[in-house]
């Protein structure tokens, strides 16, 4: 099958970092807070545990097939009929998170940044980049992302350290003054948007020049991605108190602008805008390999590159039409999306693994 | 301005096929061809129906289709 190039599990290690914090890191604190209130942390805390867990199924599954991205070897593990849907219905998937990061960019930009301009223009922009990247190819993404990393880190940690002076520690109390449940169906979002996106890297799995199991490099990933965004989650409700990050949609740009240094630096939420871009650019980036490549393979096709743009043009048409307005998607990710993640994210590579299983012993069973 | 972005979006479809078209032609993928134009066309109809201010259907409307069942019942087991 056609190669997109080698990549080493140090850089396959930072994307997983960039891709785990992704769009969750502007997107996620609001809604799981509005469950989970000031105890969003603790509900961190559950989905690190569980996310760890989901994606070291992921990485089993990984290990399994090093060679075949799962668009094949959904072929081999349930027939060729079963297969070919199952690797559809995965490209669809794939479709829909990338139809949901081009909502989510031009949703940001226009009420936060620019909202003058036209949602389309920002997306058209922004899928621009992305055809880019992937058309040169998964190598120049993944030095793309060693380039990017320490700046990311270092201007997270400097939004960090300014922030602390503002922390009232109030905030955290009462713990658990509603008992766990709401805690609970906190967690639910944060496993499903950071954690059980992590399929894409199934398809990436292949090209990943490894000695030895991927389990390391996707779990610590994962770890890492994890504890940024348990970070971010604990300013949140440090600085701003829960009331404030339930009522914004977009609160860690709000945590951002709270900066305030001595009346002089003044307005870093850019910072935040530059951190977001860099990780939803991988996030969606490595979603539009994602889908170019399986579409390419489940079509048994030699080359992904064909099919970047005409991909691009309807992925931005249909995300137009997807969204009447922010308010609607925001529903619609509150209610439906953590399903649709879990039924990929988890069902899938549980149900992969449970056929492999079941083939393996079938095989070596006498007769 | 609708069709001024309805003759953009055929140029923008020209020149994606006047990029990829020459090397498919050239090494003689006849599939590869074939997907792309198809691929090509849909991205233009969408785009161009888009640009023209119809109502596209929803890709949202569907995940609520089949999902609202697994919500309903997710949610009758919280107490």
């Amino acid at each position: 099958m056609q190669t997109i190039g080698q990549i080493s599990s140090r850089q396959f290690t930072m994307l997983v970092i960039l891709t785990t914090v992704g769009d969750s890191i502007l997107i996620a604190p609001s809604i799981a807070t509005s469950d989970a209130k000031q105890d969003v942390w603790i509900s961190m805390c559950i989905s690190l545990t569980v996310g760890l867990a989901m994606v070291g199924f992921m990485a089993m599954l990984a290990d399994k097939f090093p060679r075949q991205s799962p668009i094949e070897y959904a072929r081999t593990l349930f027939g060729t009929t079963l297969g070919s849907l199952i690797g559809l219905m995965l490209l669809i998937y794939f479709g829909y998170e990338i139809i949901s990061f081009l909502v989510e960019i031009g949703g940001v930009l226009t009420t936060q940044i620019m909202p003058e301009t036209p949602v389309a223009a920002v997306e058209l922009i922004f899928m621009a980049v992305i055809v880019l990247a992937v058309r040169l190819g998964l190598e120049t993404t993944a030095r793309t992302s060693e380039l990017l990393f320490p700046w990311f880190v270092g201007l997270f940690s400097f939004l960090i350290i300014f922030l602390l002076p503002d922390i009232q520690a109030d905030n955290l109390l009462p713990i658990l003054a509603e008992g766990w449940q709401p805690v609970v169906e906190g967690s639910v979002f944060l496993m499903a948007y950071p954690f059980a996106e992590l399929l894409c890297f199934l398809v990436i799995a292949p090209s990943v020049a490894r000695q030895g199991s991927l389990m390391k490099p996707l779990l610590t990933g994962a770890f890492i991605g994890g504890m940024i965004l348990l970070i971010i989650l604990l300013m949140s409700i440090l600085v701003l108190g829960p009331t404030l990050v339930v009522m914004k949609i977009f609160s860690t740009y709000n945590l951002a602008q709270k900066i305030s240094i001595g009346d002089f630096l003044e307005r870093l939420e850019a910072i935040l805008a530059f951190m977001w871009f860099v990780t939803i650019f991988f996030k969606t980036a490595l979603y539009f390999y994602a889908i170019n490549l399986g579409a390419a393979q489940w079509l048994k096709l030699k080359n992904y590159r064909v099919l970047t743009l005409p991909f691009a043009m309807i992925l931005l048409a249909l995300s137009r039409a997807s969204v009447p307005n922010f308010i609607y998607y925001n529903d619609v990710i509150v209610r439906f999306w953590p399903f649709l993640d879990f039924t990929f994210g988890l069902l899938l590579p549980l149900a992969m693994l449970g056929m492999y299983a079941l083939r393996r012993r079938r095989r070596s069973a006498p007769g | 301005m609708t069709v001024a972005a309805f003759l953009g979006v055929i140029a923008s479809a020209a020149i994606i096929a006047a990029i990829e078209l020459p090397m498919l032609l050239r090494n003689r993928q006849k599939k590869e061809m074939v997907v792309f134009i198809l691929a090509l066309l849909v991205g233009t109809a969408l785009s161009g129906a888009q640009a023209l201010r119809f109502t596209l259907p929803n890709p949202l409307e569907l995940l609520v289709i089949v999902y609202t069942p697994v919500y309903e019942w997710f949610k009758s087991l919280l107490p």
